[in-house]
């Protein structure tokens, strides 16, 4: 199959354009060794890649280093390559082609915006500039897909063609052997560390390139120097939205509208999910008659399926609404509001967004950290940010906030919910100090500059932000599908098996009963009391008793390291309640007593250092991949995990203490 | 460019930045000479703003304050 690269600086359109050739036939993926996203798709007999956007072949990020790899590449193998340009910003756009052309290889100039450019009144001489080029040279929108046949054309009869040169012959050298070109070392052997000759030379190159490329933009294209009038509807836009008062204002109450609609709008679809797999999980206890296949396929495979799929509506609602800020062109503004507060922290306005994802889930937050171009700050969020409130944590919470505070709450004032965001608050205080230790004792090298560019104001390509929901879902569905899927199964055989035989739990069963007080019992709790996750519970049970729990309390901390939301539902089986309902699991919590002290078991003190242990540990297998993916090491995610294990060891430890 | 008013237009005279950081500038087509026209630095916020051949871009005051312009007047 032939394989064509799409190159352009960002922005200029090529990610609308793999869209529209590829529609689903896509896939998203890895460069190897890096977590650089790949997206590659077909159309008709051609592999595309969308390849990562670059302002020039003297390149600085790792972003860039993966695409002047790959277009060296497709040079060097004479594969086309489709070079996409904003046709508003045709100058600089043009000086990177330039660039490329000199690499010699078959390339097709596709000239972007067109109902823009119609729009100002800006004409441009395609057939001249084509000939100018020695290339095809197409108009096009690629949000419409106007000119698209135009470009097929192209691809289907193989009018590559290979430019002219513009500075190739700077770079020749005379040997014993004769000419050879040196182009292609100095961009291969670009230095990490530039020093004023090699900067004094990248300067010359693209002085001359300014040159050309100027002569070319006079002859080829007339255009009105009247501001745009969409430059004049951003600029009036921006006074709004970047307004010290108003632009604040304006921002939180975006981030309130997105974050109210992820929680109420995704809980619909939640209930019914969790409602179709409670009767999925009813009917194949009643109808499947091996009564382990039975537990294995409703607690085993079913939960593990639920625990992915609960949490699908809250990441499709906020990829789709995170999706639209951003083609808006108001995620920049964000960043733009938000990046002096945020650069104390060793952080800066690109990671608004990551950060306010971890609310709903730390893992779409942490794939997301991948847009931030500077190393140290990618890691400190990458480490830092599941330590916001995620949605897991949300059920943990409610439940010992209840059992803490009995009564509830009045209309106009409600203990609870002020303790509620006190742990939020807890969370980003938390987030933004360790982001901000990792950020000074981290070795990794700062990017040169920090630059931030600030599109204008458009209508969202409902496309792009379509496809960009699809395939952020469906990442998540693999990457941290896959790991809560294998640890519920993994969790189900540590809590139904035991060293034990069948008729030494019957006699315990028997032996409980009659001492019980209470007299309800069931024969799962004592189950649970002798499986290997039971003996897992009493064997950690030295370590936390300073923390004022028991070994049951051990057992949900266990199953919990799969995702916190399980906690609920182990304590349930552990007390015997016999439902996850949350008010019969309150209360029974409520009355259990420890027996060595006679005090309550959920008491002040215990309640506090378990909602203290729940907002710092990392109780979540799937994070812990997820930073080993995207950190690209094991050691970062083993540094977080202990480390976040340690912390809330510690502050559970002070809040059993003080309260 | 901190000095120029908002609205203004400046012709870059000195970049007193890094080699590494003068080259990525480069990249945006920002070096000596270059026309840019400043939009906005507002005093709460840390970045200054301006537009080059059509781009709008964001740097940091610390930054953009390395870089000397004279004031360009059009006739
Ligand atoms: N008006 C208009 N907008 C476009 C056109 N092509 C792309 N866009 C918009 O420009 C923005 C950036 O496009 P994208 O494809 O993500 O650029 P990439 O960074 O090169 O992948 C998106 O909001 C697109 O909707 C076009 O031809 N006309
Ligand atoms: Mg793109």
């Amino acid at each position: 199959m032939n394989s064509i690269g799409l190159v352009g600086k960002p922005n200029s359109g090529k990610s609308s354009l793999f869209n529209l050739l590829t529609g689903l036939h896509q896939k998203v993926g890895n460069y190897s060794g890096v977590t650089v996203e790949k997206k590659e798709g077909s159309f008709k007999n051609y592999q595309i890649t969308d390849l990562p956007g670059l302002n020039s072949l003297w390149i600085d990020t790792q972003d860039e280093q993966i695409s002047q790899t790959a277009i060296l590449q497709h040079a060097n193998n004479q594969q086309p390559l489709i070079f996409v340009v904003n046709g508003n910003q045709l100058n600089g756009g043009l000086i990177l082609f330039s660039e490329i052309a000199d690499l010699q290889a078959p390339l097709c100039l596709v000239i972007n915006y067109k109902d823009e450019l119609e729009k100002n009144e800006t004409v441009i001489d395609t057939v001249t500039l084509s000939n100018q080029l020695n290339c095809e040279v197409i108009l096009m929108n690629s949000v419409t897909g106007e000119g698209l046949d135009a470009l097929v054309n192209v691809m289907e009869n193989n009018k590559f063609k290979t430019p002219n040169s513009f500075c190739r012959s700077q770079y020749d050298t005379l040997s014993d052997e004769g000419i050879n070109n040196d182009y292609i070392n100095r961009l291969n052997n670009l230095n990490k560390n530039i020093d004023e000759t090699v900067f004094t030379k990248i300067n010359e190159d693209f002085a001359q390139r300014q040159l050309l490329v100027n002569n070319i933009i006079t002859r080829t294209v007339k255009e009105k120097t009247v501001d745009s009038k969409l430059m004049l509807k951003t600029k009036k836009w921006d006074k709004v939205l970047l307004h010290p008062i108003w632009g604040v204002f304006i921002f939180l109450a975006v981030m309130l509208l997105v974050f109210q609609s992820v929680f109420t709008f995704a809980s619909i679809p939640m209930d019914w999910i969790d409602a179709g797999f409670a009767s999925l999980s009813d009917w194949s206890s009643n109808n499947i008659g091996i009564p382990w296949l039975a537990d294995l396929i409703s607690n085993g495979i079913l939960a593990g399926f639920s625990g992915v799929l609960i949490f699908i509506p809250q990441i499709v609602i906020l990829f789709f609404l995170l999706g639209v800020l951003e083609h808006t062109g108001y995620l920049s503004r964000i960043s733009h509001l938000s990046d002096r507060f945020l650069q104390k922290f060793g952080l800066s306005g690109k990671s608004v967004i990551p950060l306010m994802s971890s609310w709903a889930c730390a893992i779409p937050a942490i794939m997301s950290a991948r847009m931030i171009e500077d190393p140290k700050e990618r890691m400190a969020l990458i480490l830092a940010s599941p330590l916001m409130t995620c949605s897991a944590r949300l059920p943990v919470y409610t439940i010992l906030i209840a059992i803490l505070i009995p009564q509830e709450g009045t209309r106009f004032f409600d203990i609870r919910g002020l303790l509620l965001l006190e742990l939020y608050m807890i969370g980003v205080i938390a987030t933004l100090i360790v982001s901000w230790f990792i950020h000074k004792r981290i070795q990794l090298k700062s990017e040169s500059l920090w630059t931030l560019e600030m599109p204008l104001y458009r209508m969202p390509n409902w496309r792009n932000v379509f496809y960009n929901a699809y395939s952020k879902t469906k990442s998540f569905v693999v990457e941290a599908g896959k790991i809560i899927f294998i640890i519920s199964i993994l969790l189900w055989v540590l809590a139904s098996f035991s060293p034990k035989s069948d008729a030494f739990i019957d006699k315990k069963f028997e032996e409980y009963s009659s001492i019980s007080k209470t007299g309800k019992i069931e024969r799962e709790s004592i189950a649970l009391e002798y499986s290997y996750a039971g003996y897992m519970g009493k064997f950690i049970e030295p370590a936390i008793i300073p923390l004022g729990y028991d070994w049951k309390i051990g057992i949900a901390l266990i199953t919990s390291f799969a995702a916190r939301e399980v906690f609920v539902g182990t304590l349930a089986t552990i007390y015997s309640v016999g439902s996850e309902e949350e008010k019969p699991v309150i209360n029974k919590l409520r009355t259990e007593v420890n027996m060595q002290t006679g005090e309550l078991r959920f008491n002040r003190s215990t309640s506090i250092s378990l909602l203290l242990f729940y907002a710092f540990a990392l109780q979540c297998m799937s994070t812990v991949a997820i930073v080993k993916k995207e950190s690209a090491s094991w050691k970062y995610a083993a540094l977080q995990f202990f480390g976040f294990l340690a912390l809330a060891y510690f502050f559970a430890l002070i809040g059993y203490r003080l309260f | 460019m901190l000095k120029l008013k908002d609205g203004e237009k400046g012709i870059i005279t000195s970049i007193r930045l890094d080699y590494n950081a003068q080259k990525k500038l480069l990249t945006y087509g920002i070096g000596k000479g270059s026309l840019i026209l400043k939009h906005y630095s507002p005093e709460f916020s840390g970045l200054c703003n301006f537009s080059i051949n059509g781009r709008s871009v964001s740097l940091r005051k610390s930054d953009a304050a390395l870089i000397d312009l004279v004031k360009f007047v059009e006739e």
